[in-house]
């Protein structure tokens, strides 16, 4: 029986039942499409491993007790001739290899760089098992002759026989020939996943990328049937010490653990996008299925009142969540899977990663698929469900019956032993520091504390959780732990002040919508509707210009791809005018309050006037604390400018028309609603803000320690900085070093895995300068020195460092180089400042004699008293000019090169959470529908006795606004609070001035306001259009 | 706004007023070919039994409907000839409403329900009128009450305040007091002939009762979409006795 009454509600209001399943059909659809996505990226990844390192049975190559392949030490020439020697072995081929830094111009002159690395290695002649196919003319077998890869080749302008210079680590090559082209790893070429592969003769390779001195590696092939731990015996017997024998099978499970390795951080990123995504989807379906039970009140209680019992009531619900999970589950796979297939389609076509597309579909895709879409919504649906249960029979009958909230019994034994139980869990938490135990025992802590809390005290149970997550973060800030664990508390921290803000925001969403919904809201609105409208206009055109290009294109050059680009261009066309009419809407709501263009100018002005000068005092006032006297005068000029602003606030009209009124109360007028409407968006606003913050934080340290510590006028860097093995020749630096106009160069080179210290035994980073000239350039706050001391074997440490292991100046300690050399270096130096160089600093001469790469990371530059910018930019350029992968930049450039990346990564980041912020959009377009129909009356009435449909249109749009923005406002104001622990709680060596971003955050607060117009269109249409006849009869 | 702009002729009149719903067979004549004036400052009633026509030709009357055919006029305005736009213009401006039920909006106060309309129209209320007529519904201390904190009968007051407090040229009162009990309802109907007396407002009133039809000046009687009697200064007798010949 309840079944059918489950089926007949869902089939009886489809729309209603789509819509609800809209969000958690979303959120499925991109997790399962992650692991597609991901799965498929593996499976290709791994016969990749195959294909590079399937070729070989035995490789030799240096032993390394630490460090990557990017760092181990070459192996002498002559170890190929021994190795040739023993018995059984059918073929020796030797590899040298550069995994970055070689670099092909083509006939323009222009730098050939891909999606991947520049790869130089030299052509494997000897190897019987061929790893290189040739596809055009032959293998380089003399100096001064590369061949390239096939892709490579059609993508460049290249054309076999012809001449190109190529940059690798011995210096540039000009007039190398082209003299073949091959496909990598595999016939079809599908294996160069975006790198540029050059390969030189032997000989020529080991010159111009190992400056002659040795190999990378030896591969080896057996003769038929001779058994390899024989042979394996016989090398080692035959090569001496420092040098290993692996099977070809471990150099392929390295290869596929390194690739392994890389997809999954990839993952593990994109997953905690998803998971964000899908608190944000279980928001909104609680909302839907709070709003929609609310509205069926009068027949539950019917159903109540002809006899079912409360339990057959929350089945009837559950039901219906289930069918909604059930629903979600099959299309949002389907998507998900689609999706998944297109992501991996789209990043082919920008040969990110090897070609190929399988299609991967393991049982653990589906799983996740079911266990979201079904758990997510019903673990989402099952509070208001319970709340369902206790509807009287008598709701049937009142107008006005309303779902009231269960407050738990107060209970003060039981009360007290679990709020101490979540105390100690804390402190436990803490005490161990380490990560995978302070996330789940945190947020055990925290809804154990909010339990206990709520039996002990209905009004301090209602602040618990919010109180808790005060707590939490206040312990992150001040804690002395390791800065993983610290994060993880603040995460911990960050959950449960989201949950304690969500548990007080439907008291604040009547007093935060009254203020909002008046001027300042309708000004935002102003604002950013004309931006949008500007930005949407200018899109527009720009969509019709390419139509019409295509158009163009397709009359000319009648072909397919033509036609589907023809109508591909009318996809930004169709999004730039959906852009517009927001931005028109939005500038549209601002005229809520009756007023006419002129007032509505006047306004902007006038507040725009008064920010100034409320900005100007702000920062006088600030001047005043820090005593920057020349700055205070500006309190003044501003106070008086923001004075007169207040002043002339009165010829704003303030007396609001009905419209504007009767939307600011209607969010106010169910506060839970409200705010369980705008906490979706408050997460997505909180994380983007918290991002922010951070980024706007690390380059506020940036410019500080530019400022502070960095005297060098110009600074090269290579142009790839993703790639931590980039550089260029040394010779670069050399070639500085002879200009009159540069006064004195410093080289840098870095590694995470420099050395060991032989006292402890721990793999240390370390840095490498120059030290003696060092301080001209880079001043890391040197508290104690003794310059005497500075030469080879000198080391400046980081205060901490040398505190925890009591050096001072003076002090010796032993390290181990990964080549297997041991070096006794002295203290010269103790320094305070990590942030540019980490905690230690050796002497580049020193680091030269065990890292042989030969590449600088980075040079700095100081040019001689008188010097013109131009004039050495000039002197610089004729000396790098030769080398197409590097940045000459001036300090200020410098400067706006890395903000420039910090921003990249922000927009990525911020790129990833829109998906999250449409979700809550579509929450807020949810439930203004479904607010909509609920007071389809009182809309009717008020149209009957003269609210025009436009007027309607505003209203509901401006509800949408207030909405988005009070859920603005919260998130924006907890993401401040976030962004700024983090900065605290992250090492001052990474980030140490904290700095809010006020003018981006305003920003998001407009956008969210616009934001918010654009999720309300739909409902205010359907408000507007309203039949008032039916409206007023309606019930 | 002002009553005085026009003052001869009806406050409001149907012209051969058709309304048709549904076609062929199933063809329902609600409104069939109805020829009516209403006089300006006199209190009409119309009754007639359900499904008699009478709730359609207020709703075309007042530009809530439109007619399949003829015409309706307020004052000297054709409403077949007007757009939605304009319609709800003149809703606003010359047209007040009574409802049986759920008159108020829930969330504006007493006092901003009976400006609503003027406030959309953005048009400053007429002070003294405004007190005049709140005073004289009895509501001048419950102005600030949300209408939740009102009894039915206040906030029947509050919907016939609103309807007298923009002086339209005529209201249109939709069972008034069907949801009130008897002397809520006596007291509603009294005080709507008193603005029709006193304040030379036009009233047509949509009923049932014959108790509530006997304080109108007059009372037309519809029957099947017809216009089909009429009675003058009627007795609660009267209309009884025309009732029974309807059915």
């Amino acid at each position: 029986m309840i079944w059918k009454l489950i089926r007949r509600n869902v089939a009886g209001k489809p729309f209603r039942f789509l819509l609800t399943c809209s969000a958690v059909t979303a959120g499925v659809m991109f997790v399962v499409g992650i692991f597609v996505f991901t799965d498929g990226l593996r499976e290709t990844f791994s016969e990749l491993a195959g294909d590079i390192e399937g070729n070989v049975d035995l490789a030799v190559r240096t032993e390394v007790d630490f460090g990557g392949d990017f760092d181990r030490p070459i192996i002498e020439v002559e170890v190929a001739d021994t190795l040739r020697e023993v018995p059984g072995v059918l073929a020796v081929q030797p590899r040298v290899i550069e995994l970055g830094n070689v670099t092909v111009l083509d006939g323009d002159d222009d730098p050939q760089q891909g999606s991947g690395p520049n790869i130089g290695f030299n052509w494997e002649a000897d190897t019987p098992n061929p790893r290189l196919f040739l596809q055009l003319g032959r293998a380089p077998s003399a100096p001064n002759e590369f061949a390239f890869e096939q892709k490579s080749f059609e993508d460049g302008n290249f054309e076999l026989g012809g001449f190109y210079t190529i940059e690798a680590p011995g210096g540039v090559y000009d007039d190398v020939e082209l003299v073949g082209t091959f496909n990598f790893a595999s016939e079809d070429g599908a294996a160069a996943a975006g790198a540029k592969l050059a390969s030189f003769e032997l000989d020529w390779a080991l010159e111009i990328i190992n400056q002659g001195t040795g190999y990378n590696d030896i591969t080896l092939v057996l003769e038929d049937g001779v058994d390899p731990l024989e042979v394996t015996r016989d090398i080692r017997a035959a090569i001496g010490p420092g040098l290993e024998v692996v099977t070809g099978q471990a150099l392929q499970d390295e290869q596929a653990e390194q690739f392994d390795e890389f997809i999954g951080v990839f993952q593990t990123i994109l997953l905690v996008f998803a998971f964000i995504i899908l608190i944000v989807s279980a928001f909104v379906i609680f909302n839907v299925f709070s709003i929609l039970i609310g509205q069926r009140i009068r027949e539950l209680g019917l159903l109540r009142a002809i006899g079912a019992t409360g339990r057959q009531v929350i089945t009837a619900l559950i039901g219906e969540a289930f069918l909604v999970g059930v629903f979600a589950m099959v299309v949002g796979t389907a998507l998900g899977i689609g999706f998944g297939w297109t992501l991996r389609w789209l990043l082919q076509q920008f040969d990110f990663g090897p070609q190929g597309n399988e299609l991967v579909l393991k049982p653990a895709t589906f799983i996740w698929g079911a266990v979201i879409g079904i758990l997510v919504t019903l673990a989402s649906a099952i509070a208001p469900a319970l709340r369902a249960r206790h509807i009287s029979p008598m709701a049937a009958l009142r107008e006005d019956a309303r779902l009231s909230r269960r407050v738990p019994a107060l209970n003060l034994p039981l009360g007290i032993v679990v709020t101490l139980v979540s105390w100690v869990l804390v402190v436990l938490a803490v005490s161990t520091a380490e990560w995978d135990v302070i996330i789940p025992l945190g947020l055990i802590a925290a809804f154990a504390n909010t339990f206990g809390l709520r039996r002990v005290n209905t009004v301090v149970g209602q602040y618990a959780t919010l109180a808790f997550g005060v707590v939490l973060l206040a312990v992150a800030v001040f804690a002395d732990l390791d800065v993983v664990a610290l994060l993880s508390l603040l995460g911990v921290a960050a959950i449960t002040l989201f949950l304690g803000v969500n548990s007080i925001s439907p008291a604040l969403a009547r007093p935060v919508s009254n203020f909002l919904g008046r001027w300042p809201l309708a000004i935002l609105l102003g604002i950013g509707g004309v931006i949008t409208t500007i930005i949407g206009g200018v899109a527009v055109l720009g969509s019709i210009a390419l139509i019409g290009l295509s158009l163009v294109d397709v009359i000319t050059d009648f072909d397919l791809a033509g036609v589907f680009g023809f109508f591909a261009a009318f996809i930004p066309l169709a999004a730039s005018l959906a852009l517009l009419s927001v931005g028109i809407r939005a500038v549209d709501a601002a005229f809520i309050m009756g007023w006419s263009w002129q007032k509505v100018v006047t306004g902007l002005a006038i507040f725009i006037v008064g920010a100034i000068g409320a900005v100007m005092a702000l920062v006088g006032l600030a001047a005043l604390l820090t005593g920057d006297w020349g700055q205070v005068v500006l309190l003044a000029i501003g106070g008086a400018i923001f004075a007169v602003a207040w002043w002339l606030r009165r010829f704003v009209p303030s007396a609001m028309k009905s419209n504007a009124r009767m939307a600011r109360e209607n969010a106010g007028r169910s506060p839970r609603r409200t705010a369980s409407a705008a906490a979706a968006l408050m997460i997505g606003l909180a994380l983007v803000s918290t991002a922010t913050v951070v980024a706007s934080s690390f380059k506020a340290t940036f410019a500080d320690i530019l400022e502070s510590s960095v005297t060098s006028d110009w600074f090269i860097s290579p142009t790839n900085q993703q790639n931590p093995t980039s550089g260029f020749s040394t010779e670069l630096a050399d070639g500085l070093r002879g200009l009159p106009e540069t006064d004195s160069v410093l080289s840098y080179q870095f590694s995470l895995e420099a050395y060991r210290t032989e006292f402890d035994g721990l793999v240390r980073d370390s840095s490498a300068t120059s030290l003696g000239a060092s301080l001209e350039h880079i001043d890391p706050d040197v508290i104690e020195s003794d310059e005497s001391l500075n030469g080879r074997n000198a080391i400046w440490v980081h205060e901490d460092f040398a505190n925890d292991n009591s050096f001072e100046i003076g002090s010796q300690f032993s390290i181990l180089f990964n080549d297997g050399f041991s070096e006794v270096v002295t203290v010269a130096a103790i320094f305070t400042d990590s942030s540019i160089y980490g905690n230690r600093i050796v002497d580049l001469e020193l680091w030269a004699d065990h890292f042989t790469t030969g590449i600088d990371q980075f040079v700095s530059v100081t040019v001689v008293d008188g010097v013109e910018v131009e004039q050495a930019r000039t002197a610089i350029e004729t000396v790098t000019d030769a080398y197409s992968q590097v940045n000459v930049d001036t300090r200020d450039e410098f400067q706006d090169r890395q903000e420039g990346q910090i921003d990249q990564i922000l927009i990525v980041f911020n790129v990833l959470l829109l998906v999250a912020i449409v979700i809550a959009l579509l929450g807020i377009a949810i439930t203004l529908a479904l607010s909509v129909f609920e007071r389809t009356r009182e809309l009717g009435l008020v149209r009957a006795v003269g609210m025009t449909s436009q007027q309607m249109l505003r209203m509901v749009l401006f509800e949408g606004a207030i909405i988005a923005v009070f859920g603005g406002v919260l998130g924006v104001a907890l993401g401040t609070v976030f962004g700024s622990a983090a900065v605290v709680v992250i090492p001052d060596s990474f980030i140490r001035v904290l700095d809010v971003p006020v003018v981006s955050l305003l920003q998001y607060l407009a956008i969210a306001s616009v934001a918010g117009i654009a999720a309300a269109i739909i409902p205010a249409r359907r408000a507007a259009r309203l039949n008032v006849l039916d409206a007023i009869s309606q019930g | 706004m002002t009553q005085a702009t026009v003052t001869t002729g009806p406050a409001a009149r149907a012209v051969g007023a058709k309304k048709y719903y549904g076609e062929g067979d199933t063809e329902v004549r609600a409104l069939d070919d109805v020829d009516v004036e209403f006089e300006r400052g006199k209190f009409t009633a119309i009754m007639g039994p359900s499904g008699s026509g009478k709730s359609t030709l207020m709703h075309c009357q007042a530009g809530l409907d439109t007619l399949t055919g003829g015409q309706v006029f307020i004052g000297d305005t054709d409403l077949s000839a007007l757009s939605e736009r304009d319609l709800t213009l003149l809703r606003r401006d010359s047209v007040g409403f009574v409802f049986q039920a759920f008159n108020l909006v829930p969330t504006l106060s007493a006092l901003e329900n009976i400006t609503l309309p003027m406030d959309l129209a953005g048009v400053t209320p007429d002070q003294e009128w405004l007190d005049e007529v709140i005073t004289t519904v009895g509501l001048a201390d419950r102005t600030n009450h949300r209408p939740n904190e009102l009894s039915g009968g206040q906030q029947q007051r509050v919907a016939v305040s609103r309807a007298l407090a923009s002086r339209p040229e005529i209201i249109f009162a939709d069972e008034p007091t069907g949801n009130l009990d008897s002397t809520t309802g006596t007291e509603i109907l009294a005080f709507m002939k008193q603005a029709v007396d006193n304040l030379g407002q036009t009233i047509v009133m949509v009923t049932h009762d014959p108790l509530a039809a006997a304080y109108a000046d007059r009372v037309i009687f519809l029957a099947d979409g017809k216009v089909v009697d009429e009675l003058l200064d009627p007795d609660v007798e009267q209309v009884l006795d025309q009732m029974k010949k309807l059915r």
